[in-house]
């Protein structure tokens, strides 16, 4: 019986392609620095040009975003609840960085010094899906 | 004739939201136009929520009674509901916030799964589980629609949609106990509360959409 529970459950969502080396620990310098951002303060002054995301209903706003490298993306949380932004994908967390937003206005941001396609998701909300194309 | 009953209501539900009424809508509307196309969508809204309960109910008793086939017709049937509902919704909020809230939705059916498997195996870390998982799902339904309508109260919603899970879960215990009388009894409540979640839901609609709702 409970298999036909769980295949009547369960909700697959299509996934892309994996993320990238950009995700480990050598790579990602400015992390600490976002998260100061996401916590409210001051993530510093930076040179490269920035885009913003708008989290609202439940999406990422633009869900695709295509930046230059070095540009820094600030997320701002409209819907009233605790989103987050993870790098990867919840198949594939590896190396995964977690920036969180905990409610209505708050923001987070993160800089993106290395060309790729990088996709996130919300770890409370897995059916949020972004992708930031990195030129 | 009963699955054409109810693509027709939600078909109807999904045509007053995006607007286009049959001639006897415009005739009302006519009269007290405002007053039709509020009346349709609370109507369609209602319809679609309480048939959530119905089939809910219907899976969750084929469930514990071990007839499979039955349970995977209506669970499908559920789905089906879910999506229609979603469509619903994407046809006031747009596509990505149906496609937002499809999930979200079939978020809460799979809590109820759980808990309908924990009673089923007597398993009470796993109905706790569930319960908990299922409250914590009332916030994420009240911040969706708070987003989306500034009528909406979170609390508030989360509140109905509350009552609706305890619905729900009398449903399911009394089905598990084998007393029909109370099984249809928490059936038929838990239907009727859906209508606590649909008029307001409609009014509020109404409220930040006027002239969609009174244009006809």
């Amino acid at each position: 019986m409970q298999r036909f529970w769980r295949s009547g459950a369960v909700l697959t969502a299509v996934i892309l392609a994996g993320s990238s080396a950009l995700f480990a620990h050598e790579e990602c310098d400015d992390i600490p620095a976002q998260k100061s951002a996401a916590s409210g303060e001051s993530a510093g002054p930076r040179s490269e040009p920035g885009a913003a995301v708008a989290i609202q209903l439940f999406q990422y706003q633009p869900g695709r975003l295509e930046i230059s490298a070095g540009a820094t993306v600030t997320w701002i949380n409209q819907d009233d609840i605790r989103h987050t932004v993870t790098l990867g994908a919840p198949e594939n967390r590896e190396g995964a960085v977690s920036l969180a937003l905990a409610g209505k206005g708050a923001t987070a941001s993160f800089t993106f010094d290395r060309p790729g396609d990088y996709e996130y998701f919300c770890e409370r909300h897995p059916s949020m899906r972004g992708q930031i194309h990195v030129q | 004739m009963k699955i054409d009953c109810k693509k027709i209501i939600g078909a109807a539900m999904v045509a007053a939201w995006l607007g286009a009424g049959c001639a006897a809508n415009a005739a009302a509307a006519e009269m007290n136009p405002h007053g039709a196309m509020a009346a349709d969508l609370r109507t369609g809204l209602n319809s679609l929520f309480r048939e959530h309960v119905f089939l809910a109910a219907a899976a969750t008793g084929a469930a514990l009674g071990g007839r499979d086939g039955e349970f995977k017709a209506a669970a499908g049937a559920l789905d089906g509901n879910s999506i229609d509902i979603a469509k619903a919704i994407g046809s006031v909020y747009g596509a990505g916030a149906e496609q937002a809230f499809l999930p979200l939705w079939r978020r809460h059916i799979g809590f109820v799964v759980d808990y309908t498997v924990g009673v089923a195996t007597r398993d009470d870390a796993k109905k706790s589980k569930a319960v908990n998982d299922l409250v914590q799902y009332t916030q994420d339904f009240g911040a969706f629609l708070a987003s989306a309508n500034p009528n909406l109260p979170k609390d508030g919603v989360a509140n109905l949609v509350k009552d609706h899970v305890l619905t729900l879960k009398d449903v399911i215990d009394a089905q598990a106990s084998g007393d029909m009388s109370k099984t249809f009894t928490a059936i038929r409540n838990a239907a009727g509360h859906m209508g606590m979640i649909a008029d307001p839901l409609a009014a509020a609609i109404v409220k930040q959409f006027p002239d969609r709702f009174a244009s006809r």
